[in-house]
């Protein structure tokens, strides 16, 4: 089996979707998304011709792209400060890879290094789901795909489920909701190696990838109008009153 | 030319000169509720079967279009819906000029009306829930509508048909192995068992029913009407044409039982959570979702009743749910938002709003005098005799949904909480005061409808079996 679609490349899909899910800082995130994206279309090789597998790259890279400008534009890192997905101050582990607040945590004088509460559980959650995989990877048929295949599809539904009930940010929904799409996707380029369902769950996926590019925008504007007019970013639409007058 | 070509064509070519126009409210309302109610009558009085000549043109109706890999077909089991899909439009885009539904409703309810209509079309069967998922994805812009804040409503409607579309291309992949070793059950019932997986993510009943109260608590109400009607009725159609077109499904699922349990615990369990809510648009949701599950009990209830109650509980929902979106619509642009503190008083500046609001919203729950009560007294006759317990949790939920309102009212009736709430434009009140009559007389002459009931169950019978 070539190096570059064997069984590192698939320890490295599971090991990229698992960072999706407990990393804290959201430009890692991305990061490990636009990754997994590349190392899909690898092993993506084994089921289809290059140039459709290439598909994949560029879906992937494009929407990486298009998050990571959103989320820059409405200075997503700076909105979520203090706040974790429950509302309540963020605690990290490591300031590189799991602080993005802990100037926040000095500035209020808490003591630093400090564990993640959000980051602990999520990486429990990851933890609980692997034990799961491992305990059930026995009963695990899919026809038609390759049985390494068949586990890096498996992981990728279950971090994109995990990623989706983890969260209602748009950000993280959308990064697990294509995570669950790719590992179906990889599934059915084993199933129908053509090129109108390459074509068309590819384009789903672009439709999707702006979809949440624009949540992320709605989210991050609220309550800051000052920002949009500071960005130079029109109003994303009439409101009801400009739309009578 | 072929009539699903037409019939999917002209929204989107209407779409591209409404976007130019979406600044003018009233005019790219106007052309987009021409172009809707045009399609409907077209569909209504141009069957399959019809050959029409039209300026430079043959139209053929009934004649099929190959698009990427699926055919496109006008059909007499999809003709119906394809008419109610265009109608529903048309009214939601002529209200959503009078009390903006926000600038990119009037073109990309045209695309999603086409997205739609597509699902109605395409075959085979199993790629319309693919459809649907492109039909989310687009519905996030009309959903959000440009309000910053949360965005619970439009990623949740999003999240639904994005999980179930995936079950029915493995199913039909699974259907295409049939003929490879005929005697193998394996690949049958696998398709059965991936199928009814999507339908659990497609129906949105409880417990996945998270998207509905987000959906009419955070997207414009005419839209949550929209998306909520075309929504359900193409999933309930793809449901029906399945059976019919695969009816070894229920060798392998006892359909009706499903749909009965299903139906009764959406039913009490929307009910329950009615009764507490704060906010009209979640209320109306949940009263919604109420409806929902009755239908599912009817359709639960199996041949030969089943079918046309449940269409004609569905045509019911139809009106109830635009009532209620009307009212909504008025009431929190005028009073600035939807929760019982706020709209305090409102009743006393808009009248018409108000009952309209409360007669959608009761209507779901089957109270007397509304659209909705012949519906839902038939079923909870049906079903007292098959399922008593069933009976009584349907009421429980009823009662659930009346509590919630009437808690609504209490509030709507109380003192003026903003005295610069402004009156409510006379067109949306005519409109709603139209609407509001026709629902009484609907109420009180329900044969009125037993003709179109029987048309249309009877085109729904029509779906041909397919043999693998």
């Amino acid at each position: 089996m070539p190096l570059l679609t064997g069984p590192w490349v698939v320890a490295g899909v599971g090991l990229c979707a698992a960072l999706m899910v407990v990393l804290a800082d959201w430009r890692l995130s991305l990061l490990a998304f636009a990754a997994q994206s590349v190392l899909l279309t690898m092993l993506s090789t084994r089921l289809l011709p290059l140039p459709w597998a290439a598909l994949r790259m560029l879906v992937g890279g494009l929407v990486a792209v298009l998050w990571f400008l959103s989320a820059r534009w409405v200075r997503w890192g700076r909105l979520r400060q203090g706040e974790g997905e429950t509302g309540r101050p963020r605690l990290s582990l490591s300031p590189r890879l799991l602080i993005p607040l802990s100037s926040r945590l000095r500035w209020r004088g808490e003591r630093w290094p400090l564990l993640s509460t959000v980051t602990l559980q999520r990486l429990l959650a990851v933890g609980l789901a692997g034990l799961l995989f491992f305990r059930l990877q026995g009963r695990l048929r899919l026809p038609v795909l390759p049985s390494d295949l068949a586990l890096a599809s498996t992981w990728l539904w279950l971090m994109g489920f995990l990623a989706l009930a983890l969260s209602e940010e748009p950000l993280r929904a959308g990064l697990g909701l294509l995570t669950l799409s790719a590992g179906f996707q990889l599934f059915y380029a084993a199933l129908e190696p053509a090129a109108t369902p390459v074509g068309l769950l590819g384009s789903l996926d672009l439709l999707l990838g702006l979809a949440i590019a624009y949540l992320m925008v709605a989210r991050g504007l609220a309550g800051r109008p000052h920002l949009a007019r500071r960005l130079g970013l029109p109003p994303l639409e009439g409101t009801s009153e400009e739309a009578d007058r | 030319m072929a009539g699903s070509a037409f019939v999917l064509g002209l929204p989107l070519l209407a779409a591209a000169l409404v976007y130019l126009l979406r600044r003018w409210a009233p005019m790219a309302a106007t052309v987009s509720a021409l172009v809707a109610a045009a399609l409907a009558w077209m569909v209504w009085h141009w069957p399959p079967q019809a050959t029409v000549l039209l300026p430079g043109r043959v139209l053929v109706m009934g004649q099929p279009v190959a698009l990427l890999g699926q055919e496109l077909l006008l059909t007499p089991a999809g003709q119906p819906l394809l008419v109610f899909t265009c109608a529903l439009a048309a009214v939601c885009f002529l209200y959503a000029g009078c009390i903006s539904q926000g600038r990119s409703f009037f073109p990309l309810g045209l695309v999603l009306l086409s997205l739609f209509n597509a699902a109605l079309l395409t075959e085979p069967l199993t790629r319309a829930p693919l459809l649907l998922a492109f039909a989310g994805a687009l519905a996030v812009y009309v959903i959000q509508a440009g309000r910053p804040g949360s965005t619970r409503g439009a990623l949740r409607w999003l999240l639904f048909p994005a999980l179930a579309f995936p079950f029915f291309l493995v199913a039909a992949w699974y259907l295409d192995q049939v003929p490879l070793n005929p005697d193998d059950p394996a690949p049958f019932a696998a398709a059965a068992r991936l199928m009814a997986y999507g339908f659990l993510f497609l129906l949105m009943a409880v417990p996945l029913h998270g998207a509905v109260p987000a959906l009419t608590a955070e997207a414009p109400p005419l839209v949550s009407a929209f998306l909520l009607l075309s929504h359900n009725g193409v999933v309930l159609y793809l449901l029906n044409a399945l059976l019919r077109a695969y009816p070894w499904l229920v060798d392998y699922h006892d359909v009706s039982r499903w749909l009965l349990w299903l139906g009764l615990i959406t039913a009490g369990w929307s009910g329950l959570l009615a009764v507490g809510q704060r906010e009209f648009g979640r209320l109306w949701g949940y009263a919604s979702l109420f409806d929902f599950g009755g239908l599912l009990v009817a359709l639960g209830l199996g041949a030969p009743v089943g079918l046309p109650l449940a269409t004609s509980m569905f045509i019911a929902r139809a009106a109830a749910l635009v009532l209620g979106a009307m009212g909504l619509a008025t009431l929190r642009h005028r009073a600035q938002g939807d929760s019982f503190q706020r709209a305090s008083g409102a009743a006393r500046r808009l009248p018409w709003s108000v009952a309209a609001l409360l007669a959608g919203g009761l209507a779901l729950a089957g109270f007397p005098l509304t659209v909705g009560f012949p519906g839902h007294w038939t079923l909870w006759q049906y079903l007292s005799q098959q399922a008593p317990r069933g009976a009584l949790l349907l009421l429980l939920g009823a009662a659930g949904v009346i509590v919630g309102y009437l808690r609504g009212l209490q509030a709507l009736l109380g003192p003026l909480h903003d005295r610069e709430v402004e009156r409510e434009p006379r067109l949306a009140s005519g409109l709603a005061a139209v609407l509001l009559l026709l629902s009484l007389l609907l109420c009180l002459r329900p044969q009125l409808l037993s003709e179109l009931v029987s048309t249309v169950t009877a085109a729904l019978a029509t779906v041909a079996r397919v043999r693998l």
